[in-house]
């Protein structure tokens, strides 16, 4: 497993920077929300517009999902691994399951449980809730289809001498970016910022993943197409409380 | 009709709630900017709001502040939270908040909120 990533400049104000700079996104995304409603409210609304607007709307939730995301990341940095709760995968899946189609209301999304078991308990708290959420998104957002089918399976895996429940996202259609895969997300992690433009959920899974004692690898699923991607987010195993 | 006091900091989220309230029929008796000037407003007023909407941060009073004066001068007052700070709804309801929605949110479901608050006023 790679080392994590050094922490620079996480202090008390970068904190609170954080802190006032998502209070104000959200109360701006507030706005842009209610005034879209306000538009499709209008029953004379021509499709193309209703279309536009949706598509907006489910932006301004990426938007949303991706500061609480910056900012739970940032409070458990500052917390420290010892406040980090088991946390059942299964359902951090279902929430997710649950969520994603909010994301990408242009898109059929099929979500398919190959290998479920019981009490795949994780030390994550609501920090694995936003990683599994945070990997159902990127795995959609890098399948250019308009139908997206996933197969998901949570298998018993070990780090080192650790326990670990990885979680296990394929999709046939998906398609890698160039830099995307995991063996180039050192790039993102030395901080090479050019390369982080459209990377924010890769960097995020890296980090927060690493933060809870666990990976995540991103790479392709080797169809020989040039298609094909998998994702495994792996997390150490805890107890059921 | 069913009255409402806005309170909040942002004078855009202010003219947005106003806007979409009194366009879905509410009645928005007064608008305040922080908790001090909604304490005061309250105070004033010979006909209390059935639903005051409640941010949180704001300058002078906080939200939770604010609801702590409120339900102690009238306890069946009913105040819906809002706030982006999901951390704070457990101080919000312990303050005396009837309900609390994470913002952004849909207004149809601040609206519902309000609704099912009004059938027990």
């Amino acid at each position: 497993m790679t080392e994590s990533p050094p922490i620079h400049g996480i202090d008390r104000l970068s904190t609170f920077f954080m802190d006032l700079l998502s209070h104000d996104v959200l109360n701006n995304n507030q706005a842009v929300l209610s005034y879209l409603e306000l538009v499709l409210a209008n029953p004379d609304l021509d499709a193309k517009a209703r279309d536009y607007a949706e598509k907006a709307i489910s932006h301004v939730r990426t938007s949303t999902v991706l500061v609480e995301h910056a900012k739970n990341l940032m409070a458990a940095r500052t917390a420290g691994p010892n406040s980090f709760r088991p946390i059942d995968l299964m359902r951090s899946v279902m929430l997710a399951i649950k969520e994603v189609p909010r994301f990408f209301p242009t898109k059929k999304i099929r979500v398919r449980v190959v290998q479920e078991p019981t009490d795949a308990y994780v030390l994550g708290d609501a920090l694995a809730d936003d990683l599994v959420l945070n990997a159902f998104i990127d795995m959609v957002r890098t399948d250019p289809g308009d139908e997206v089918a996933i197969d998901v399976r949570i298998i018993k895996s070990e780090q080192g001498s650790k326990m670990c429940w990885s979680l296990v996202l394929s999709d046939p259609n998906a398609v890698l970016r160039p830099g995307m895969k995991s063996e180039d997300l050192s790039a993102l992690l030395s901080q090479d910022n050019t390369k982080m433009v459209k990377m924010a959920g890769f960097l995020f899974a890296s980090i927060a993943s690493h933060l809870l004692g666990g990976e995540f690898v991103a790479k392709e699923l080797g169809t020989g197409t040039g298609q094909g991607s998998e994702f495994v987010l792996t997390l150490v195993k805890a107890g059921k409380p | 009709m069913t009255s409402v006091l806005i309170v909040d900091d942002e004078l855009f989220i202010v003219e947005l709630y106003r806007d979409i309230l009194q366009l879905r029929g509410y009645k928005v008796m007064g608008t305040a900017f922080d908790g001090e000037e909604a304490l005061r407003k309250y105070n004033n007023s010979d006909n209390k709001p059935d639903v005051i909407i409640m941010d949180h941060r704001m300058p002078v009073m906080n939200g939770v502040d604010a609801t702590k004066e409120i339900i102690r001068l009238n306890p069946s007052q009913k105040v819906i939270f809002v706030s982006a700070d999901v951390l704070v709804e457990k101080e919000a309801r312990d303050a005396g908040a009837a309900d609390f929605l994470p913002k952004p949110f849909r207004m149809d479901d601040l609206i519902e909120k309000m609704e099912k608050i009004s059938r027990f006023h």
